[in-house]
């Protein structure tokens, strides 16, 4: 029997197989014919020239990029099956961080740990009674646990099993956390004060573990829903416009996105009324439930995803394309060192194509591949400075709740004040894609990427200023 | 004196010169939301956009990977509010907020002003092809194959893989 070489290929490494994330081929316009495109280029750059430009002839010209309106592609409804599962994953995560400070500070008024008199305004739960010190290294660590444990789970999807597998197995782990949380706040272990605060931890780890490594994998997975193309013309009526696949990733994060603070204001406002009234084992106990309900979805919409096999080991090989692409840069005085990073040049030094004969042996990539490694690591240059952004966002936390307590309130629940940043989301979204986005782009102003951040850079600069105003007043 | 008088008539007086616990000022509550506002839509702005600048941006086979490098320089962010707590106190605040302020604002400039270019190519980023990763051994046995097929194609003989699975 005598295979195509593309049979042969895709026997030998999924790597190999066309990256159009549809194994099983149901989607048969998805799939380029022919050897791997590493081969056939033989490290030239020249077939990335051909892609670009392509032979298709409804790819939008210079001009038109500049003159057309731009529309995102069809959006399914079903992908947000995907929302719903992160809805709940952000619901349970949030509603059972919203416990540890009460839980780890305050003292116990009663045994399941409930407030004595629930529905007054100082109503005060409380289980273990290690003091504001403890709670607030806690606290800390895990925010600190939960945003490193995604690396791990972003190079065990990359690498091994996929996404999908990846998030399956997350959740499962992540259940277990959660129930030995539970578990820490049965009013017998609550006897014990120094064996619960052990159980918590432990339930602390797992759950972050979980949590951590199920959050870099959801978000590129509901994007991947949506068939990977190049930018095209179409008509729409009488006018002519652009579908361009960045402008549905704009839509589709900002859903994303509300979802998550539907999560997020659900579980906080539940979990915060159950562990006052009820007692931290219900509150534990609820984002637990809720979490199961993730796996039959999962498992259910499975057949209707489109999957991306792992890639095999490609962060290693990334790592060591960019140093050596450093290296290139390297002289004795820095400032043309910097110089040398800054001149555009430095990742064409290191292309196969450029080093010919004297590639390393290594080198198991094409230019077309060292270009996206390129962008990449340039992409994760952006979000060096992202955490100044966030600084704004945390004055929310504490400072600003302080400031409220000191206003009069004229009858506005305090969980209502908490939460006005959910519920600012869940309006504003909305509004955003639907009405301001659309109407900037009939206009043809060109929102991108790095103006909206610099935008979310200075309205939140502009918030924080609203906040010291009133802050002089009050 | 004079001058303090003053400006507390404008003032609606603070926690700080009365030192009083159950102090409320008269200033509705709802003052705040303008804050929560703006600071959502500069989170719809800026944090949304990082989660579609790491897909759209990263190569094909490492969106995770991108997009935890996302995740994982917001913790940075924890460790640096850290640094805000010495004014945290009431005399402080308005220097808090506007510190923040001035901070986020000037990042928010410069960080333009460092990525102007790389925005221009923004379209020309998206286009790229995708690149193709395999070790050196799998690309010889790839080429060695193929040109194993190539041959049987030219010149058709027997086939010896169906006869050692015969044996």
């Amino acid at each position: 029997m005598i295979l195509t070489p593309l049979q042969q290929a895709a026997t030998l490494d999924p790597s190999f197989k066309d990256t159009s994330g549809d194994p099983e081929r149901k989607h048969p316009e998805l799939h380029t014919t022919g050897p791997p495109a590493y081969l056939q280029s033989e490290g030239k750059a020249g077939i990335q020239e051909s892609y670009i430009a392509s032979d298709r002839d409804d790819f939008p010209t210079i001009e038109e990029m500049h003159t057309l309106r731009r529309v995102p592609q069809h959006v399914p409804i079903r992908i947000f099956t995907i929302g719903f599962v992160e809805l709940v994953e952000r619901m349970s995560y949030y509603g059972t961080v919203a416990l540890y400070s009460n839980y780890i500070r305050a003292k116990r008024p009663t045994p399941t740990g409930a407030a004595l008199d629930p529905s007054s305004a100082n109503a005060q739960p409380g289980a273990l009674n290690m003091g504001k010190q403890v709670a607030f290294s806690l606290t800390t660590f895990n925010s600190f646990w939960v945003y490193c444990c995604p690396l791990l789970g972003a190079w065990i999807a990359d690498t091994y099993l996929g996404r999908y597998k990846t998030i399956v197995y997350s959740v499962f782990i992540a259940i277990v956390g959660h129930v030995i949380l539970v578990a820490s706040s049965a009013p017998k272990v609550l006897d014990k004060p120094d064996t619960a605060l052990g159980v918590f931890v432990l339930g602390l780890l797992i759950m972050g573990l979980g949590t951590g490594t199920f959050k870099p994998n959801i978000s590129p997975l509901i994007m991947e829903q949506i068939p990977e193309e190049p930018m095209r013309v179409e008509k729409r009526g009488e006018e002519r416009v652009i579908v361009d696949p960045a402008v549905t990733a704009t839509r589709v994060y900002n859903w994303f996105y509300w979802f998550i603070n539907w999560g997020a204001l659900i579980g906080q406002l539940c979990m915060v009324y159950a562990e006052r009234y009820v007692g931290f084992w219900l509150a534990y106990l609820l984002p637990t439930v809720a979490f199961c309900f993730t796996i039959p979805v999962l498992m259910y919409c499975k057949k209707s995803y489109v999957l991306k096999p792992p890639s095999g080991s490609v962060i290693g090989p990334a790592m060591k394309l960019f140093f050596k692409a450093l290296g290139t840069g390297l002289v004795a005085n820095p400032i043309q060192t910097v110089k040398n990073w800054n001149d555009g040049t430095m990742w064409n030094k290191v292309k196969p194509s450029t080093l010919g004969a004297n590639k390393p042996a290594w080198y198991n990539f094409d230019d077309a591949w060292v270009d996206e490694v390129a962008r990449g690591f340039s992409a994760c240059g952006v979000f060096v400075w992202v955490p100044i952004f966030w600084l704004s966002y945390r004055q929310i936390d504490n400072n600003l709740t302080t400031m409220c307590a000191t206003m009069s309130l004229h009858g506005v629940p305090n969980d209502v004040l908490q939460n006005l940043d959910p519920i600012a989301l869940i309006i504003f979204v909305p509004i955003m894609d639907l009405f301001v986005y659309p109407a900037l782009r009939k206009r043809n102003i060109n929102f991108s990427p790095i103006k909206k951040i610099t935008a979310g850079f200075i309205v939140g600069a502009l918030g924080m200023v609203w906040a010291a105003v009133l802050q002089y007043y009050v | 004196m004079n001058n303090t008088n003053e400006s507390r008539s404008y003032k609606t007086s603070g926690y700080y010169d009365t030192h009083d616990p159950d102090y409320r000022s008269p200033i509705n509550v709802w003052a705040v939301t303008g804050v929560y506002v703006l600071i959502a839509w500069s989170e719809i702005f800026a944090s949304v956009t990082t989660l579609e600048y790491a897909f759209t941006k990263a190569p094909k086979n490492m969106r995770s990977m991108v997009m935890s490098v996302q995740t994982f320089t917001t913790a940075f962010s924890a460790a640096l509010s850290q640094a805000f707590t010495p004014l945290s106190t009431d005399p402080h605040l308005v220097w808090n907020y506007g510190s923040v302020a001035i901070i986020a604002f000037t990042t928010g400039v410069v960080f333009y002003l460092f990525y102007r270019k790389a925005d221009q190519n923004e379209d020309q980023l998206n286009l790229l092809p995708t690149g193709h990763v395999g070790t050196a051994a799998q690309a010889e046995d790839l080429e060695r194959r193929l040109s194993i097929s190539a041959e049987k194609r030219a010149s058709p003989v027997i086939d010896d893989t169906s006869f050692e699975k015969k044996v």
